[in-house]
């Protein structure tokens, strides 16, 4: 049944799925899917997790880096000193 | 000779390009069993280290795959003493293989990710000058770490019902929000023709109503979306 209604001919162009992103992040999310998602039906995966817990870090650490310089940038423009406080903003018109 | 199983899609559509090469430069080609298609290669061993290359060699091979179909990705490493075993277990596991193909049916993964403000606050080390201080940075950090999952919670809600009322999402899975954790990170299953819609109702829903930075890749193979209920 389902079979059936899978078998779509359509061939998508390449431009709608072409990959996008920050490089370092696509890098970081490619590996993250790759080793980490994705079905198993054998049971016999054979990778080592503590590559895929490096990654995880390497990712992390970009985006701490990331996060910092926007917390510092705030910082700056708001001339606070409790400028790390978190501030949660309210939608627009909500 | 062990076979490398990159992913599944319903039987009936085109085969890989024979010039399509997989992890370790090795031909792809198709393997139809039971009304499905695994795309597979042969390798010399049943074991598969990982590395950049050979990660980036196992999405490409299913990225080609998404050009015909909406693949059941398979997760990186997975080695079949041959082809009869691989022709087995599609057959063993058919029912759940087409499930999973029907749930991301026509769909790719975005990969969202909401940067949480405030952690600064609570990363220092703790002042030793006096047990009041000590107790006042404790109180700080609780009240930091409470506002982050608050506003971890109120984004949360907020993304959801932006792409759910835009009609550009079919799923949403969230990762656990830990403590201390710098982002907030979601996988959208998302229809392929509206892969620009949703790029814009996100960015417009955390960037310009909620004022913080979001980050965005894709499109990706539904790889989350098929994680569930493995063996």
């Amino acid at each position: 049944m389902a079979a059936l209604s899978l078998r779509a001919r359509r061939r998508v162009t390449d431009d709608e799925l072409e990959l996008t992103g920050d490089d370092r992040l696509v890098l970081g999310d490619l590996l993250n899917h790759v080793l980490d998602k994705g079905i198993v039906i054998s049971g016999d995966v054979t990778i080592a997790v503590a590559d895929i817990d490096l990654i995880r870090v390497g990712l992390g650490i970009y985006i701490t880096a990331i996060q910092s310089e926007l917390d510092h940038a705030a910082a700056r423009e708001r001339d606070k000193p409790d400028a790390d406080v978190p501030v949660l903003h309210h939608p627009r018109g909500a | 000779m062990p076979t490398y199983l990159y992913c599944i899609i319903p039987a009936g559509h085109e085969a890989p390009a024979a010039s399509r090469r997989g992890v370790d430069g090795a031909p792809v080609r198709e393997l139809c069993a039971s009304g499905l298609a695994a795309w597979v290669s042969d390798v010399p061993d049943t074991t598969m280290s990982p590395s950049v290359s050979r990660a980036r060699a196992h999405d490409d091979v299913v990225r080609d795959a998404m050009a015909r179909a909406t693949p059941v990705p398979a997760r990186f490493g997975q080695v079949l003493a041959g082809d009869t075993p691989v022709a087995a277990l599609l057959d063993e596991r058919r029912e759940s293989l087409l499930e999973s193909l029907e749930r991301v049916y026509g769909c790719v993964e975005m990969t969202v990710r909401v940067l949480l403000a405030g952690q600064g606050a609570a990363s220092g080390p703790a002042p030793r000058e006096s047990g009041s201080a000590y107790l006042r940075w404790v109180r700080e950090r609780q009240q930091v770490r409470q506002a982050v999952s608050d506003q971890a919670e109120f984004l949360r809600r907020g993304v959801a019902r932006a792409v759910e009322e835009a009609g550009v999402v079919r799923e949403i899975v969230w990762a656990t929000v830990a403590p201390g954790a710098r982002s907030l990170e979601a996988a959208h299953l998302v229809p392929r023709a509206l892969i620009a819609r949703h790029r814009e109702v996100v960015r417009a829903a955390v960037e310009r109503d909620y004022r913080m930075k979001v980050m965005l890749s894709g499109p990706w193979a539904p790889y989350t979306f098929c994680s569930a209920g493995h063996e």
